[in-house]
């Protein structure tokens, strides 16, 4: 069985203080100084992966895919020790935030030329656009079912798959036939796990794939792709409000401050 | 320029999904008019409740065995082959932002997830929505119709009022009709509620800072002798120190109660949405530093802890006099 876990790398925003933020006339944001981390819902994808292919018995062929710049690499090289069969990288440096069709279409055409994927697992969405499209576009455009805020998948019989996921008030069990796209959504106890040292050693010089865009016909996709939809304007959203620090030498006194002086009579109110 | 609602008649939210339709609407005067609404469902008991509770007063009534995306989007494309409306709108929930994306695709127009507002300026479509993880408000201009958009959670004031005006019902019957291949052996189980995380009035938030599975269950006691509905972030829920379903943020519980205390939240933005409709906002943090001193209203700089327990002594002293 052939699966593709699409991921992103992106710049942890938590780590911008209020006054890091500059938007400059292009509507451009610096996010350089952040450090980078794997798209949270794309941590879960990739775990996810690795234990179905853990619980499958079958054989399971792994690919992880992104598309960016050679930031991804590190975590590529993490991918091969665990025991991802193939890690690829298709260079892009030019921006992308907003083209969610752009790279769905991306994601289709290397399923496409080098596909024979059983299995496509994405996150449900990814900063700094947070489209939380990608998966969908590329199920239509693949014409394959979607199953959406997948918390769990397991091995079926014959070409199919159990999901579970979440739906308005509760959760679904299916069986679903394969191929077909899963976006991964809130997973408890998905943190990617961490190689041994010895893991990494053994696979310390695969060389990652790097691919551009012009051995899939797609050159300039990302300069020229009309989504329909124009970025017009980006502004920090200003959430201070007083933010009055309560005076005390412990913390009971600092307690009996705030209950003294704001908490009872906000209880009462209630 | 003319709406039509897309809403999910065989899930438990449908009340809220309408009232978050027409909130949305009554929030954007200059914007689109409600035009029609199609509402899909399965059990012929809750009908004429939903029937009631339509967001607008000339609807359709699909029937399907259960929803099942795959399914929907066929019937939804087929019955709007000749599209009346321009703009389509889709609530809030998991429904509404995948099939708001989906049918855009099909029906060739652009699509948005999450718009918290929009506005009509000469003839021209603005769309707002949040970006780069709840710090940035994007504005959008969309251009090709349909435009398809999905309400982001909890950005609506909800009118749930029933309606007594319905004038226009149409019904299809498309129950016998179903996609090949998925949804095999489709199992439904209803989920733990929260607690009512959405409609509590006083809420007590523990983040990361309170550092382990035990503490975090001790906050659940504590909460309960408050009186608060206990919420979790994200690193809580994500190490299954709690259930989910109390997560807040966007992606969880948008809160809006009287009263939040956050204990060990730094108050990162994806989670501060869902509680930035707070009345008042109290924070608990070692670190003076933290975003969320200077988002609540007061703020006590040390270790929750102590802090806490102190606070519940106070309260149990008052309650008993
Ligand atoms: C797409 C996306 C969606 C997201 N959705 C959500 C969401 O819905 N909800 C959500 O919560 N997050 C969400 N996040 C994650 C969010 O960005 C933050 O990572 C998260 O909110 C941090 O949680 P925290 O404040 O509990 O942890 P931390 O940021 O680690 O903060 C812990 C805080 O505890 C304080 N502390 C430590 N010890 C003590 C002590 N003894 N007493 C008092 N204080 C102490 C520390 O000073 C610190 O400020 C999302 C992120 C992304 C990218
Ligand atoms: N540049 C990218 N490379 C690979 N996968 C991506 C990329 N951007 C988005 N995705 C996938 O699409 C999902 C949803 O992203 P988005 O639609 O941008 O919110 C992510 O969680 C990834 O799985």
């Amino acid at each position: 069985m052939d699966i593709l876990v699409c991921f992103k790398v992106v710049p942890d925003l938590d780590q911008l203080a209020g006054s890091d933020w500059f938007i400059d006339s292009l509507l451009r944001v610096e996010t350089g100084y952040a450090k980078t981390i794997l798209n949270a819902y794309d941590e879960s994808a990739l775990e996810m992966a690795l234990r179905f292919s853990e619980s499958a018995g079958q054989s399971v062929n792994l690919t992880a895919l992104t598309i960016g710049d050679e930031k991804a690499d590190i975590y590529l090289k993490t991918l091969y020790a665990l025991q991802f069969a193939k890690a690829v990288r298709i260079e892009n440096s030019v921006e992308a935030r907003f083209s969610p069709e752009a790279v769905a279409s991306v994601i289709c055409r290397y399923v496409e030329l080098y596909g024979k994927q059983d299995l496509l697992i994405m996150g449900r969405q990814s900063g700094v656009g947070d489209n939380a499209k990608t998966p969908l576009l590329a199920a239509e455009m693949l014409k394959w079912p979607c199953i959406t805020q997948v918390t769990r998948v397991e091995p079926g019989e014959a070409s199919r798959l159990k999901v579970t996921a979440m739906v308005d008030g509760g959760l679904v069990q299916q069986t679903v036939r394969t191929p077909c796209v899963l976006a991964v959504g809130n997973v408890p106890n998905a943190y990617l796990r961490v190689p041994t040292l010895k893991e990494k050693y053994a696979c310390g010089k695969k060389e990652i794939e790097v691919m551009d865009l012009e051995q899939f016909g797609l050159q300039g996709i990302f300069n020229c792709f009309d989504t329909g939809c124009e970025l017009q304007g980006l502004a920090l959203i200003d959430r201070n409000r007083e933010g009055v620090i309560v005076q005390g030498a412990t913390p009971a006194e600092k307690a009996r401050a705030l209950y003294d002086a704001y908490l009872k009579e906000w209880l009462e109110q209630l | 320029m003319k709406c039509t609602a897309v809403l999910n008649g065989c899930s438990g939210d449908f009340h809220s999904q309408a009232g978050e339709v027409r909130g949305f609407l009554d929030a954007c005067p200059e914007g689109p008019t409600a035009g029609n609404s199609i509402i899909f469902y399965s059990n012929d008991s809750r009908k004429q409740d939903l029937i009631a509770h339509s967001p607008t007063s000339s609807l359709k009534m699909v029937k399907v065995k259960r929803h099942y995306p795959e399914s929907a989007l066929e019937i939804l494309t087929t019955l709007e082959r000749d599209r009346v409306a321009d703009l389509y709108l889709f609530p809030g929930n998991f429904f509404g932002s995948e099939m708001a994306v989906r049918f855009a695709y099909r029906m060739g127009g652009s699509s948005l997830v999450a718009v918290n507002k929009l506005e009509l300026v000469e003839n021209q479509f603005i769309c707002y929505k949040a970006v780069y993880a709840n710090y940035l408000q994007g504005k959008f201009l969309l251009r090709k119709k349909p435009f398809c958009l999905s309400i982001a959670k909890g950005s609506a004031a909800v009118q749930s009022s029933t309606r007594k005006n319905i004038q226009e019902i149409s019904e299809v019957d498309m129950a016998g009709f179903a996609k090949e291949g998925c949804g095999e052996d489709y199992q439904f189980t209803e989920a733990e509620t929260g607690g009512g995380l959405e409609q509590a009035q006083f809420i007590l938030v523990a983040g990361r800072g309170v550092k382990s599975k035990e503490k975090a269950g001790r906050l659940k006691e504590v909460a309960g002798v408050i009186g608060a509905e206990l919420g979790v972030s994200r690193p809580v829920a994500m190490s299954a120190w709690t259930p989910l379903h109390r997560l807040v943020g966007v992606s969880g519980a948008i809160t809006k109660p009287r009263l939040c205390i956050a204990a060990g939240v730094s108050g990162a933005a994806a989670f501060f949405a869902g509680i930035e409709q707070s009345e008042r906002i109290i924070a608990i943090n070692t670190d003076e530093g933290a975003p969320l001193v200077q988002a609540a209203d007061v703020a006590v700089i040390d270790d929750y802890e102590p802090v806490l327990d102190e606070l519940v002594k106070l309260l149990i002293r008052d309650k008993k006099r």
